[in-house]
């Protein structure tokens, strides 16, 4: 298997209004379904908030297809560091934001995918980029062109 | 519909990185189509709870409610 190029870090809210095929938000939908062209790291937070939104049975085909494919999807279980936590809130995220940032930058994440605008907003200008998920399509055209 | 061995034999006629790139697509696809099923999964059981049709407004909420639990329990103040 080729490992694809990108790595990237999609927040729980693309993979909930992606696999619900949200109609407000129909470039989640659109984003998975080029899970493959670029590689995926899903950390402990967005792992624990999607074992709350799926039930078991749902996770447990969740976590069969993760490793089933490796090679373009990861799960990452070390926990975010209590003071980068903390940094993140100083700059103005809401805790579980703040978590969500402190792995993306312990990931080496360059890239998050995330339909929240807060998050969206509060850490403009830092080393982790944060897109929409519509953002983030038009960057993998752009790439694989 | 070509059988297994007329395929296997179509797919050893292309050069390695064709072949690399028939595998990585396969790969790709199963993906999409295992994902494709847990998300009819998902809807159907939402469908079932009368939640699929929920507004974005009450969804957000629910993620940003599930998002704060998780991180007060972990990272209390």
């Amino acid at each position: 298997m080729t490992i694809p190029p990108e790595r990237w870090l999609l927040d729980t809210n693309v993979w909930v209004f992606g696999l619900r095929r949200d109609k407000a938000f129909p470039a989640c939908a659109q984003l998975l379904d080029r899970v493959g062209s670029f590689s995926v790291v899903i950390p402990l937070q967005v792992l624990k908030e999607l074992n709350l939104a799926l039930t078991e049975d749902e996770m447990r085909d969740f976590y069969r297809l993760i490793n089933q494919n490796s090679e373009f999807i990861e799960l990452s279980w070390q926990p975010a560091t209590i003071e980068r936590v903390k940094f993140y809130e100083e700059l103005g995220c809401r805790k579980g934001d703040a978590v969500i940032a402190a792995h993306a930058e312990a990931l080496g994440i360059g890239f998050l995918v995330s339909e929240n605008r807060q998050f969206l907003q509060t850490l403009k200008g830092l080393p982790v980029e944060i897109v929409t998920a519509g953002e983030a399509q038009i960057r993998l055209a752009t790439t694989l062109s | 519909m070509q059988s297994i061995d007329d395929l296997a034999n179509v797919i050893t006629e292309l050069e390695p990185s064709e072949q690399q790139a028939l595998l990585d697509k396969v790969a790709q696809l199963n993906f999409q189509k295992g994902l494709h099923e847990l998300a009819e999964k998902f809807r159907a059981r939402l469908a079932r709870e009368g939640l699929l049709n929920a507004p974005s407004e009450q969804v957000w909420a629910e993620l940003h409610r599930i998002r704060q639990q998780i991180a007060e329990h972990d990272y209390p103040a």
